[in-house]
């Protein structure tokens, strides 16, 4: 993976106005998408749609905010039973796809957090 | 004012958590967030003042949670936040009794914020709203509006009592200054339609050509200047009341046209097509006996039985007796507290001259004279010198009281003629071909 940040706090810093605000949201993110993810992988390896689906409709808007712009149509291509079904052939690379962005940005945040921690 | 309660219902943690945070920058509003329909449905007993709503929840969509908060209270706002730019989802959404459609982009938290503050001055506003008509309503309670203890006025009370029961048309007959519109207003406010418009049209006061349309409204392009679509006091009523003051001046084409409109409970606008049901409550009135301009022709007769219902009759005040002088205390004590002023009583010579003068112009010129009675009086006490009746036909009524000895007739005519003459004795003695010492001792010996 290349060490290009691969999400933008822009329109998160301006959403919360100031730094507490988005410390506070980075640490939702890095709490409750690893969930959201692990929801996404069951869905999958169980060929639950539904919840794949569900799933990944939740995870949209926080990808969406955090400005995380190579999921921005991947996801979208799980987001309805009907998109997952469009899209039942290429799942498996989709399904990785969001996993290693994801995984990335999780230790992208976290390195990110301890260095303003540091400061 | 009580706290304005947001609830966020957003199944993504962080997208939930993001405007719950934003929301509750303003002090003013108390957020609480939750993650699933059912969970929302299950804490409406808290009252929210509105709803975020996200469109797509794991347990049931945003449609759905959105019926039944509607069916739970059909006033509070949901605004609908979704990840998907659908039109017809959002119009579907928007008739089913959503406040707005927002899609998740980077003005939401703009369009949410806009949207929080627009409810919320509504709010305010028709809590002011409810409030105004609570005071109006007081405003307009019995005690308040109408004053008097005289047989003649508990008859009228009786009879509204009767009318704010029922949807009766009521018709309100009396000289002009009894009070006819207070009398409709306080069937109106103390009714089961005083939530809804209390709607008045003085007939006599807009011109034969414009009445129809005030009345019924008017469609745009019906007529030359109509540039725009006109509801009309009937439509604008609602469930409330309509008043028409002095309905016996209506001309006879318009009043086969109000017939019509009350035998069918349906209004069509001038130029329009469509019927528009009418559900207020008629109350009419005149100074006019409707009865004589029946028989003189200028009233249709079927519109006369149509309108009578519910008759009141507002007794002239010289027939209430000492109605009077309660009233004019209560005048005077009112412009008193209003201006104020210390309190003044009514000497006693004062009280002789208002129980002796017919009002004309009935308690509307009863409430002028006291008020200009309490500007003249230097003390606390209002004096007969206080009191000048303006009147153009003056207490001249006396004079066709056959009930009263030539002495009583005597001491009236120069009564009379003093106030008239503002108490100039050479004068009124020089008028009627007398003495000023006749005048002088009958002031004496208290006669005038």
């Amino acid at each position: 993976m290349s060490a290009e940040k691969l999400y933008d706090l822009t329109q998160l810093t301006a959403m919360m106005g100031d730094s507490e605000g988005v410390k506070m949201m980075l640490n939702i993110f890095l709490e409750s998408t690893p969930k959201i993810l692990n929801e996404i992988n069951e869905g999958f390896a169980t060929n639950d749609f539904d919840v794949l689906a569900r799933s990944a409709h939740k995870l949209k808007s926080s990808l969406d905010m955090m400005k995380i712009d190579t999921l921005h149509t991947v996801i979208r291509q799980i987001d309805r039973i009907e998109n997952v079904i469009a899209n039942k052939d290429q799942l498996e690379l989709i399904i990785e796809k969001i996993n290693t962005t994801l995984n990335e940005v999780f230790i992208q945040l976290t390195n990110e957090k301890s260095v303003n921690n540091q400061v | 004012m009580s706290a304005f309660k947001v609830f966020v219902v957003e199944d993504d943690p962080f997208y939930g958590e993001m405007l719950k945070y934003h929301i509750s920058l303003n002090p003013d509003y108390i957020v609480e967030k939750y993650e699933t329909g059912k969970e929302v449905l299950n804490n409406l007993y808290k009252n929210p003042s509105v709803i975020s709503l996200d469109y797509s929840l794991p347990d049931m969509s945003g449609l759905e949670v959105l019926r039944k908060v509607k069916e739970n209270n059909p006033n509070v706002p949901v605004i609908i936040v979704s990840g998907q730019e659908d039109v017809s989802t959002a119009v579907n959404l928007l008739k089913e009794g959503a406040y707005d459609y927002f899609v998740k982009d980077d003005e939401t938290k703009d369009r949410i914020w806009n949207a929080l503050k627009n409810i919320r001055d509504k709010e305010k506003l028709e809590k002011e709203i409810d409030v105004l008509k609570e005071e109006i309503g007081k405003k307009y309670a019995f005690g308040n509006i109408i004053k008097g203890n005289s047989p003649e006025i508990k008859k009228v009370f009786t009879m509204i009592e009767k009318a704010i029961g029922t949807s009766i048309i009521v018709s309100i007959t009396g000289e002009t200054g009894t009070g006819k519109d207070l009398v409709a207003k306080a069937i109106h406010y103390n009714s089961n339609r005083s939530r809804y418009p209390f709607v008045a049209i003085n007939v006599s006061a807009i011109p034969k050509d414009l009445i129809e349309s005030e009345m019924f409204g008017f469609e745009k392009g019906s007529f030359t200047g109509a540039n725009y679509r006109k509801i009309g006091k009937f439509e604008e009523a609602g469930k409330g009341t309509i008043f028409l003051d002095e309905i016996g001046e209506m001309d006879l084409n318009m009043q086969s046209k109000l017939l019509r409109v009350l035998q069918e409970k349906e209004v069509t606008r001038i130029g329009g097509h469509s019927l528009v049901k009418i559900e207020a409550r008629l109350v009419v009135a005149t100074h006019r006996n409707l009865a004589e301009e029946v028989q003189k022709g200028r009233f249709r007769q079927d519109l006369y039985y149509r309108l009578l219902g519910l008759p009141i009759f507002l007794p002239p005040l010289k027939e209430r007796g000492n109605d009077i002088l309660m009233l004019a205390r209560y005048f005077v004590d009112d412009f008193c507290n209003e201006n104020n002023i210390p309190k003044k009583s009514l000497s006693h010579n004062a009280q002789e001259k208002l129980m002796t003068y017919s009002f004309p112009g009935n308690v509307r010129e009863l409430k002028a004279i006291m008020e200009l009675a309490a500007v003249m009086s230097n003390g606390d006490l209002i004096d007969d010198t206080d009191i000048s009746f303006s009147s153009p036909d003056r207490n001249t009524d006396f004079l066709l009281d056959l009930d009263d000895t030539l002495q009583g007739y005597t001491r009236r005519i120069i009564k009379y003629n003093l106030d008239k003459y503002d108490n100039n004795i050479v004068r009124v003695a020089k008028k009627l071909d007398i003495g000023k010492s006749t005048i002088y001792r009958m002031l004496k010996n208290k006669e005038l």
